[in-house]
């Protein structure tokens, strides 16, 4: 009796194991395909950037040699080192402007007392509501006053300011603990030294986060800087590609290998900073 | 070094929340002050209007001769400990305890002599280039305190600096907080709830309770002679036994009338409480001036019968926790030669130690003049 029930629970054990087995089979499984599949497009996109023209519209997926001279090409027709240029430089100022603006925008709602903070905010955040094209026309219009279209100054303000990064860390400094602010405040600091020496510190993983994202949605940004920008000398990477589109030839070669190229700046910064984005969005998730 | 002054000092918080009503006191320069009192009853909100970390709703403070109630905290020349010590995490150990002098512009050579004479003298040495976070919760509290220390200012704050250590940790932190204000002998105001704490630290005590100072005296005296009712059980464990009943005149004596438990009290509280002869008052006495018959010296004439219902064991001393008719109460009984306590007991209180409060207002009728008069002088005339 004692016996049977030994043996049984044994192969019980036995069949839940093989269960477990399978089951992190078809889940890797599962996760290769999806892997896979989204690999695809970027794998697809880096053989055709290497193909012959005269290969394009084959249903070849690899080229018959690889013909690196694509790339030279790019710099050949177009300015293209001076698009990744500005780039690099739009997005860099973008980045910097909004971290910095929405971490003291961010430190005014949560760790200062003033009368209508709350309402102030909420009324903040519901901008986000908005559509972002609906703000284009106003905010254009705003350029124009200004006299600010076709520059990089109307480039870089026209989206600098932007309610959800000030969101992000309003939560992310509501969660650290206000007699520390008090601490400083009698250790002799003023409020731009808590601010910068205490709060700021601490909101690290919370303003990493905030700059990755940022970095990466100006530097794909395309409606703004189209709507902004006249002389090609402004042209960024996402505008500079319009040149390659098939309206002007057949150039999917080239225009696959410039999109190869302005993505890489991209895959670093991801490579990079992974770590620390993973943290920054699993903090923000836990504690805000 | 210096006095702090507090006159008439009220917190009235948004929606006419009243946290700190009518506060007077005066702390001597080099004196060890315990704010004590049941949470909620304004201590922290008394502390940090000190600080300067709240407004001040009415009232004067002053620090030294100087009035501050307008002063920034960075400038009332103060420095606090706060519960959670708020270390800065990013920070090592020596820079939580330099940023105070780096703000204030300290030369790095001051700094360093500062940090280091503070660290040896919390023995905080081989912790310096660490983070807070990876220290023990009693070393945390030690850097806190260091920070404090190496600005060396002329008054002291803690704000139940000791709640979030174990009890052994706490009882080692008191007696290092002993000694740090017997070395650096600077004003020191310290909040607590554990009367225990208060008790064993403070020169002088206050008692709070809803927003009002119930008592400011030393420990000894506002054990021995508590100014009212509230004052008399909060502080001591097990708290002081309460018999509610009136009072009586049966010729020229005062009877304390309980029913099963009437006593004659002692001439000199006589002129004290005359006028409340026929009216409700209580008696008080401390669980150790009780005596049982049998086991302990008993040199009281008077007595009551009961039975005991708990027993708690200490170790040095029994609790017995005891009932006769309506009345429950306490005894301490040395716990040595294993009291029987079983059956009818016969107690004697010590009649000179007991205390007669006003059944309505509490208030303790029977405090010595000269006491009284001590403590009026302490806290200031209203
Ligand atoms: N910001 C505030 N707004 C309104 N009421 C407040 C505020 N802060 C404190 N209070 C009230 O003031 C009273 C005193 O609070 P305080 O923090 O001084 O108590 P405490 O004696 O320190 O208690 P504890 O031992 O719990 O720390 C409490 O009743 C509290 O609810
Ligand atoms: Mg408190």
């Amino acid at each position: 009796m004692t016996d049977t029930n030994i043996m049984n629970i044994s192969r019980d054990d036995e069949q839940a194991d093989k269960g477990r087995v399978t089951k992190a089979t078809i889940v890797h499984l599962i996760l290769a395909i999806v892997g896979l599949s989204l690999a695809l497009p970027f794998v697809w996109m880096v053989f055709t950037s290497l193909k012959p023209p005269g290969e394009i519209n084959n249903q070849e997926w690899m080229p018959s040699s690889l013909k690196w001279g694509n790339y030279s090409q790019v710099f050949e027709e177009v300015n293209f080192a001076k698009f990744y240029w500005n780039s690099i430089f739009v997005t860099c100022w973008i980045t910097f402007i909004t971290v910095l603006s929405s971490a003291m925008a961010a430190f005014a709602f949560s760790r200062l007392q003033w009368a209508g903070r709350d309402k102030m905010f909420i009324l903040y955040l519901a901008t986000m509501m908005l559509p972002g094209l609906a703000m284009m026309i106003p905010n254009y219009q705003i350029m124009i006053e200004f006299g600010l279209v076709d520059t990089y100054l109307g480039l870089i303000i026209g989206s600098s300011f932007a309610p959800f990064g000030t969101f992000l860390l309003r939560q992310f400094m509501m969660t650290i603990p206000k007699s520390l602010d008090e601490a400083a405040e009698m250790d002799g600091a003023t409020k731009w030294q808590v601010f910068w020496n205490v709060v700021m510190p601490m909101s690290r993983p919370g303003i990493i986060t905030l700059t990755i994202f940022t970095f990466m949605g100006s530097y794909q940004s395309f409606f703004w800087p189209l709507v902004m920008i006249r002389s090609v000398d402004l042209y960024t990477l996402p505008i500079g590609l319009l040149y390659f589109d098939s309206a002007k030839g057949n150039t999917t070669h080239l225009l696959m290998a410039a999109v190869t190229m302005s993505v890489i700046p991209m895959i670093v910064i991801f490579i990079v900073m992974q770590k620390h984005l993973v943290k920054g969005i699993q903090l923000g998730g836990v504690k805000g | 070094m210096a006095d702090v002054t507090l006159e008439h000092i009220y917190k009235i918080y948004p929606g006419d929340v009243t946290a700190v009503r009518d506060v007077n006191l005066h702390i001597k320069d080099q004196e060890f002050v315990v704010l004590v009192g049941p949470s909620g009853c304004g201590k922290s909100t008394t502390l940090r209007m000190i600080a300067g970390l709240e407004d001040i709703s009415k009232g004067t403070l002053k620090i030294g001769e100087k009035t501050v109630n307008d002063v920034a905290p960075a400038h009332r020349d103060i420095a606090m400990v706060f519960q959670d010590y708020a270390l800065y995490p990013h920070m090592s150990v020596y820079e939580n305890m330099a940023f105070s002098l780096k703000l204030r512009k300290f030369a790095k050579t001051e700094i360093d002599k500062r940090v280091r004479e503070a660290a040896r003298m919390l023995e905080l040495e081989e912790y310096l280039e660490r983070k807070p976070k990876a220290l023990s919760g009693g070393q945390r509290q030690r850097v806190a305190m260091g920070r404090a220390v190496v600005r060396e200012p002329s008054v002291f704050l803690f704000d139940e600096p000791l709640s979030n250590l174990d009890a052994k940790m706490r009882v080692s932190m008191r007696a290092e907080l002993a000694e740090l204000h017997d070395r650096i002998k600077t004003t020191m105001i310290y909040v607590t709830h554990d009367q225990i704490e208060a008790m064993t630290l403070g020169d002088r005590i206050v008692v709070m309770k809803d927003g009002l100072i119930q008592q400011y005296a030393e420990p000894l005296d506002v054990y021995a002679y508590p100014a009212n009712e509230f004052v008399a059980s909060f502080i001591g464990t097990p708290p002081m036994n309460m018999f509610k009943g009136t009072l009586k005149r049966n010729g020229e004596e005062l009877i304390f009338d309980g029913e099963n438990f009437q006593v004659q009290l002692p001439k000199r509280m006589h002129e004290s409480i005359q006028s409340c002869v026929g009216k409700a008052v209580t008696f008080g006495i401390r669980p150790e001036d009780m005596k049982i018959e049998g086991q302990q010296e008993a040199d009281s004439t008077q007595s009551l019968n009961a039975q005991m219902f708990l027993k708690e064991t200490l170790g040095n001393e029994l609790i017995a926790h005891l009932q006769s008719a309506q009345h429950k109460f306490i005894c301490r009984v040395d716990s040595h030669d294993r009291p029987n306590l079983d059956g009818e007991l016969t107690i004697y209180p010590i009649m000179e130690r007991a205390h007669i409060f006003d059944g309505e207002s509490g208030i303790n009728l029977t405090v010595p003049e000269h006491m009284k008069q001590a403590q009026a002088d302490t806290v200031l005339a209203s």
